[in-house]
């Protein structure tokens, strides 16, 4: 089965949205930062992961991510994620990304994060 | 009964690592292995074949990696085996902290991710030789799920 990412950005108020459905692996690279800096210029001043029932990563997507965090902490932009399964979820605080990034686990969060829904 | 194990042997190329997660997903899951288990088996069996992929075969002549997993006494064991030099094994957890403030590069998690998610793990470097050994201990399903 063909799990290559697919990813979608766009931007709801001042959130930028990035969705993505498949793998993100070290060949997402360009796509992802491309994707966050274009939020960026498009107005994002938060930035919110939507993932999928297919997404998964491997330590290479994780890096791509920590990448993407750096870069938004450094402009003062929040991270949010949302739709992880507990496997990435149990990951992201194995490795301590859960500090640096808001896991949005219901509606209400995903609602204060965002300003909308 | 459980079948006994596999063998397999694949192209140490970027992608080709999902023949063997798989592999070892289904064989985990005849095994009774938990769905919960299951991801961390494929996790860290993606992991090793990652770090032949990048850190090891690049400098052996043998392109391959070899993948050997059992089952017996209710632990699941898996080899990731390759050619290739021996790979710098750090003891400490990467310091997230450092690599979001850009002060270290962000990879450098996989032998980390699968040291946490494997019961046990064993990492073996001769001189043209890497394999990564993990095992994984199946819990009895308690009783009263058993029941219920």
């Amino acid at each position: 089965m063909d799990n290559s990412l697919q990813l979608a950005a766009e931007v709801n108020g001042s959130t930028g949205v990035v969705r993505l459905d498949g793998k993100l692996d070290a060949g997402a690279e360009e796509a992802l930062l491309t994707a966050y800096h274009d939020l960026v210029h498009r107005g994002a001043t938060r930035i919110l992961l939507r993932f999928t029932s297919r997404s998964s990563l491997n330590s290479a997507g994780i890096a791509l991510l920590i990448t993407m965090v750096s870069q938004s902490r450094q402009n003062g932009y929040p991270v949010g994620v949302v739709g992880l399964s507990d496997h990435y979820k149990k990951i992201f605080e194995m490795i301590g990304l859960s500090d640096y990034v808001e896991i949005l686990a219901d509606e209400g969060a995903l609602k204060r994060f965002t300003g909308y829904v | 009964m459980n079948p006994p194990g596999f063998d397999m042997k694949f192209d140490g190329l970027r992608g080709a690592e999902r023949q063997a997660v798989r592999q070892a997903a289904l064989f985990a899951a005849s095994c009774g292995f938990s769905e919960e288990r299951i991801a961390d088996i494929k996790t860290a069996v993606e992991e090793a074949c990652l770090n032949a992929i990048e850190h090891a075969i690049p400098f052996s002549s043998d392109r391959s990696i070899y993948a050997h997993c059992f089952f017996s006494e209710n632990v699941l064991s898996i080899e990731i085996q390759s050619g290739g030099k021996p790979f710098v094994i750090p003891d400490e957890k990467p310091d997230i902290r450092a690599k979001v403030e850009g002060r270290e590069p962000s990879r450098g998690w996989g032998l980390y991710l699968i040291r946490r998610l494997a019961d046990s793990v064993n990492f073996d470097a001769t001189l043209d030789r890497a394999s990564v050994r993990m095992k994984f201990i199946l819990q009895p399903v308690p009783k009263s799920i058993m029941e219920s």
